[in-house]
């Protein structure tokens, strides 16, 4: 941390900085709303605080990583294989826990607490799989290209341009579709949109598939940009739940909102102090945002209870 | 392995499943009589832990600092519910995580008081050398030669006791009924004039100093505290026990605590064809299945009450 004193003072190195924390800002926040839009439909759809996506996502990388790495293959073929991998589970998750915990009227915690089982023997299932050795995909971090009076990396790149499609596309999704103004009308009320004639029980294998690949894909650019663990999800988690409060509950925009300011703050404040604090950092956002903002940074505020 | 030495392993387990059980008794007037869902707890014990181990290291007597442990941790429950217990219960779950992880990251980032990653050794003070005054007494004295964990094994489950005592006694008390009020209808004890709120974060205190004794009697059995000691996993163990065991119930959480601790550490004797590290991960596996099918097909627990619980 010594040479950033010795920079004060020079206006050209703190613009140099800002744009370096943005950049990895954008690409971080980037991955936090691919997790966190996924999170925040199946909350939404379902009323599953699901605990265990963190996991998702960690086998979304690992899936990757047996592709690319373990088998050699392009970058292209196991980001699909992720995405298809992890979209399998959560569908095979709805078959055989939550459709019929949901019959059995099952209650939020319940659910909840479910989930957290589901992601220990997920996680542990990871390690004893893969172990707990740090493992790097196959993408080179070294090739870098200047722009302006900065550089951004070919991991920067490939994250934000990833993240950023994906995230087009979801929007998209939801709003010229059929299938995407369904998911949002189910989350606005579940009974409505099913005496309105919706298949719901399509919707929710939609949300799933959406949900799960979406996590996939977030784990997949997660271990690019980071270190692949089998802890990787789960820390990512409390950052993701950070977003989804921060844009608003249920509010597929608002966590892509919330996810990008996350990361930016975080980043940003790497320029103020120890890079460590950054963590801890993006969690006194969340508690500031539920305290002065409880129904997020887009919401309006409504009648509770 | 000579049976001394096994002797010595299951004390130890056993004195890990005392300071698991106080945890969980914390947790349980948390999330079994008010209904608030705590996944930060393990912030609490991490509290009473280094304030203990910062200030014996710091000279104050380990008699002086455990009371203190306990009213500091006692007043992070309050610094914490004060902004968030208005929260809805899933929005107070995630911000409790998000309390205990920042102050893990505190005390991993403060290294000139902490130790950091290195450790704050010698917390547990003038302890080691009472230890040894206790054996060397029944041994000059009635002659038995006791096995040097026993002292802290019997006191951790004395406390353990007297805590589960007085919390009986507290249940029988108008207090602890308007806790379960709250934990059934917020609005109702709210309508009759009770200050939820206060209730609430009375209780949320009084957990949280239950927790700092487990922090308290935690340094006493690892002499050495490090942050990882108190990763978010702790308190989903900790969940795990109040789960099996079933919310509502103390005696469930003393027999939640043995099963899960044995499960953590006690299988370590049984031989598995297979390296340690895998072990480990399979123990996890185990109890996350314990927590899916006990939330699935027996939501209170071995002991809970059906009635009791509210899961919504």
């Amino acid at each position: 941390m010594a040479p950033r004193a010795v920079r004060v003072g020079s206006a050209r190195f703190r613009m140099d900085d800002l744009l370096q924390t943005t950049i990895n800002g954008i690409a971080s926040g980037s991955i936090y709303a691919l997790g966190a839009i996924g999170l925040s439909l199946v909350y939404a759809i379902l009323k599953l605080v699901n605990f265990a996506h963190g996991d998702f996502m960690t086998l979304g990388g690992y899936v990757a990583f047996a592709v690319n790495v373990s088998l050699g293959m392009p970058l292209v073929v196991a980001i699909a294989a992720a995405v298809v991998a992890v979209a399998v589970l959560g569908l095979v998750t709805e078959e055989l826990i939550w459709r019929p915990m949901r019959k059995r009227g099952a209650g939020l915690m319940q659910m909840l607490l479910l989930s957290i089982g589901l992601a220990f023997v997920l996680r542990n299932l990871i390690l004893l799989t893969w172990t707990g050795e740090s493992r790097k995909l196959n993408v080179d971090d070294t090739a870098s290209y200047g722009i302006g009076i900065g550089r951004v990396s070919l991991l920067q790149i490939l994250v934000i341009g990833i993240a950023a499609a994906a995230l087009v596309g979801v929007g998209l999704l939801l709003t010229r579709t059929y299938v995407g103004k369904s998911m949002r009308a189910l989350s606005d009320s579940f009974d409505l949109a099913e005496v309105s004639g919706i298949d719901t029980k399509r919707v929710v294998t939609y949300t799933w598939i959406l949900g799960g690949g979406l996590a996939g894909l977030a784990g997949v650019l997660a271990a690019v940009f980071t270190t692949l663990t089998p802890n990787m999800g789960w820390t990512l988690l409390l950052g993701i739940f950070a977003a989804i409060i921060l844009g608003g509950i249920g509010n597929p925009f608002g966590a892509l909102v919330g996810g990008l300011a996350l990361g930016l703050v975080q980043e940003w404040s790497t320029n103020f102090v120890e890079p460590t604090y950054k963590e801890a950092i993006g969690f006194a956002v969340l508690i500031l945002a539920l305290l002065f903002r409880p129904n997020g940074l887009l919401g309006h505020a409504t009648r509770t209870g | 392995m000579g049976p001394l030495l096994a002797f010595g392993f299951w004390a130890y387990v056993l004195t890990v499943a005392g300071i698991y059980a106080i945890f969980v008794l914390g947790l349980q007037v948390h999330v079994g009589d008010t209904g608030l869902l705590n996944f930060g707890h393990v912030a609490f014990m991490a509290a009473g832990a280094y304030s203990t181990g910062l200030m014996v290291t710091n000279g104050v007597p380990l008699l002086a600092a455990i009371p203190l442990a306990m009213l500091v941790a006692a007043l992070l429950g309050v610094l914490v519910g004060l902004p968030t217990l208005r929260l809805r219960g899933d929005y107070f779950a995630i911000v409790t995580i998000a309390a205990g992880e920042i102050l893990r990251i505190m005390i991993q980032n403060q290294q000139g008081a902490t130790g950091g990653t290195l450790g704050l050794r010698k917390a547990s003070g003038g302890w080691p050398s009472f230890n040894r005054d206790i054996l060397r007494w029944f041994e000059d004295t009635l002659g038995i030669e006791l096995e040097r964990r026993v002292p802290l094994l019997v006191i951790t489950w004395l406390v353990a006791l007297v805590i589960a005592l007085l919390l009986v006694r507290i249940g029988r008390s108008p207090w602890r009924r308007a806790l379960r009020a709250v934990r059934e209808n917020e609005d109702a004890v709210a309508a009759a004039g009770k200050p939820v709120f206060q209730l609430k974060l009375q209780a949320l205190a009084l957990g949280a100093a239950i927790a700092g004794v487990s922090g308290v009697l935690f340094t006493l059995l690892q002499t050495s505290l490090y942050p990882e000691n108190f990763e978010p996993i702790v308190t989903f163990v900790g969940f795990a026990i109040l789960i099996l065991g079933g919310i509502g119930s103390y005696f469930g959480v003393v027999l939640g605590s043995i099963l899960i601790s044995f499960i953590i550490s006690g299988v370590r004797f049984l031989d598995f064809p297979l390296a340690a590290d895998k072990v480990a991960a399979l123990r996890f596996v185990v109890i996350g299945l314990i927590i899916m099918a006990v939330m699935a097909f027996r939501p209170q627990g071995l002991f809970g009450k059906k009635e009791e619980l509210h899961l919504d």
